[in-house]
């Protein structure tokens, strides 16, 4: 399974590249296959392409799951030690 | 890699520290691993993101000793989905899986539906089957114009026939009502546009990659007519073909591994149903009666005069598993008719409300989807309509398992020459297609981790 953590687009770099930013760590990607994204929308990327662009509501509730993953993570984590 | 502290207090901020805490402690683990410093660093950061398969190679001279998979994938992610009541676990599904999103939230609707009880009108199980079919369309072609030229021709991705696919594709799940949706939510679909949308996606795919229409191509029934294609044909999906013939690849990576038979045994439910372990999970590294197999295209569509002539020649090498996913791709534009077929004699324009499950006892459920990739099985048991225990088994675990299809293949490959083996095995990669990205990391014998 492939998690699908939104990356934000913080450098459009042209010829359908852009900078990505994922927790501090920025990747170049391709923007060939999606449409209209702007510096600060959230994109899911896979094995080097963007592949959807996420509304602002969309990347909020991802990333809040995301965050209870990592809680649920560390209870087990805790569970184990 | 450094990762600056987080710089806490907006949005973003709280998001880059959510992925430094996903991140972080992968990239120790793997650092911590790399003993002597022999062992190159499977993954960064960056590429955990994506989630990341290493696929390392132990080789003694000309042979191959050992093949070891090494993933950063999570496979614990469906406990998220645990301690909410199903409605809103179904609602998380599509946002959490990025690439098979459609397929994990149909999986996921039905695992729920048959621990409630629940029946669900055929309507909207074939709405269901289109959408899943469509979004196997999108993956299959990714591979074939992204990875297929590059990997096997060195030509760029033909990115443009690729964006005219994911526009109908589109189409089609714009028209269909947007996806697989949770209680009560009601949407209309457009019927006659969605048989537009799968027309339009017809004729890409025939432009893209078959030259021909789908349904032309799949009257090819034996190699002699399959040669003849790809002979007269200008699609990279041909070039590829021919390349992996003339240089005599067909016969690459063929291994006695099973094929994955139809269906969910209650063996196999009942192994996840147990499955508690906290390191090495029966849902992330799957048997089938103690058995290692194979998932995806071929398992499907061998029983197809090509593929079983092919089958019958090659065994499951590459050219057998190549032919095979274009099989798959060629039969889905025809299944999506059907299945809208099946929508209009129901004459209902309107998604059905569902509601909530009422079971007080726990009660199991399982959601099975074939995807491009292969099986996807969600497993779920429910207690007064609360997600209880949720376990997934991803068609990756099945063809990357230490035992699977990829390892065995890997394990035929002359090692001779270090450069090509790294090419053939990225070529038995993208021929089972996993759901991320991998590296192929050729080691001397001995050097590997422990």
């Amino acid at each position: 399974m492939c998690l699908a953590i939104p990356a934000r687009v913080v450098q459009l770099l042209g010829e359908d590249r852009a900078l990505v930013d994922v927790g501090g760590v920025h990747n170049e990607i391709s923007l060939a296959l999606v449409d209209d994204v702007a510096v600060n929308d959230y994109v899911i990327v896979h094995v080097g392409y963007a592949i959807a662009r996420l509304d602002a509501d969309e990347a909020d509730r991802t990333l809040a799951l995301f965050a209870q993953m990592v809680d649920a993570h560390e209870t087990r984590s805790r569970e184990i030690h | 890699m450094e990762v600056d502290p987080p710089d806490p207090g907006t949005e973003f901020d709280v998001h880059q520290s959510l992925v430094r805490q996903l991140v972080v402690p992968c990239v120790a683990r793997h650092r911590a691993g790399s003993g002597d410093g022999t062992v190159t660093l499977a993954i960064t950061a960056a590429q955990y993101i994506d989630g990341k398969i290493g696929i390392h190679v132990a080789v003694d001279q000309d042979r191959v000793m050992a093949v070891r998979i090494v993933s950063s994938r999570r496979t614990d992610a469906s406990a998220v989905l645990e301690g909410r009541p199903f409605a809103d676990s179904l609602r998380a599904v599509p946002l959490l899986f990025s690439v098979c999103g459609v397929a994990q939230a149909s999986a996921a609707a039905t695992a729920c539906e048959q621990a409630g009880g629940r029946a669900v009108a055929a309507w909207e199980r074939a709405r269901r089957r289109i959408l899943v079919a469509a979004e196997m369309v999108q993956e299959h072609a990714g591979r074939m114009l992204l990875d297929w030229p590059e990997l096997f021709l060195g030509s760029a991705p033909q990115i443009e026939e690729l964006v005219a696919v994911r526009r109908h594709v589109t189409g089609v799940m714009r028209a269909l009502g947007g996806g697989i949706h949770p209680a009560g939510k009601v949407q209309t679909v457009d019927l006659v546009a969605t048989s537009e949308q799968i027309s339009w996606l017809d004729a890409a795919l025939a432009r893209g990659i078959f030259g021909v229409s789908p349904a032309q191509w799949l009257r090819i029934r034996d190699c002699r007519t399959l040669r003849a294609w790809w002979s007269r044909t200008t699609t990279v999906t041909a070039r590829v073909l021919e390349t992996v013939a003339d240089g005599a690849l067909a016969d690459l990576g063929r291994s006695a591994v099973a094929m994955l038979p139809p269906g969910v045994t209650a063996a196999l439910e009942i192994k996840l149903d147990a499955d508690t372990a906290q390191t090495e999970p029966f849902s992330a590294r799957p048997d089938w009666d103690g058995q290692a197999c194979e998932t995806g295209p071929l398992a499907r569509q061998r029983w197809r005069s090509l593929v079983a002539e092919l089958h019958r020649r090659h065994g499951n090498g590459l050219m057998t598993r190549l032919t095979a996913r274009l099989t798959d791709l060629a039969a889905l534009p025809r299944r999506m008719q059907r299945y809208l077929q099946v929508m209009r004699a129901s004459g209902k324009v309107e998604l059905p409300v569902q509601g909530g499950v009422t079971a007080g006892a726990a009660h199991c459920g399982t959601g099975v989807v074939e995807t491009a990739r292969g099986r996807l099985i969600h497993r779920v048991r429910l207690r007064a309509g609360v997600v209880e225990r949720y376990r997934i088994v991803a068609p990756t675990e099945w063809n990357f398992h230490p035992d699977g299809p990829l390892v065995r293949g890997v394990m035929t490959l002359p090692a001779a020459d270090k450069r090509e083996l790294r090419r053939q095995v990225a070529m038995l990669v993208i021929a089972l297609d996993p759901c991320v990205a991998h590296d192929v990391i050729v080691e001397p014998s001995g050097a590997e981790e422990t």
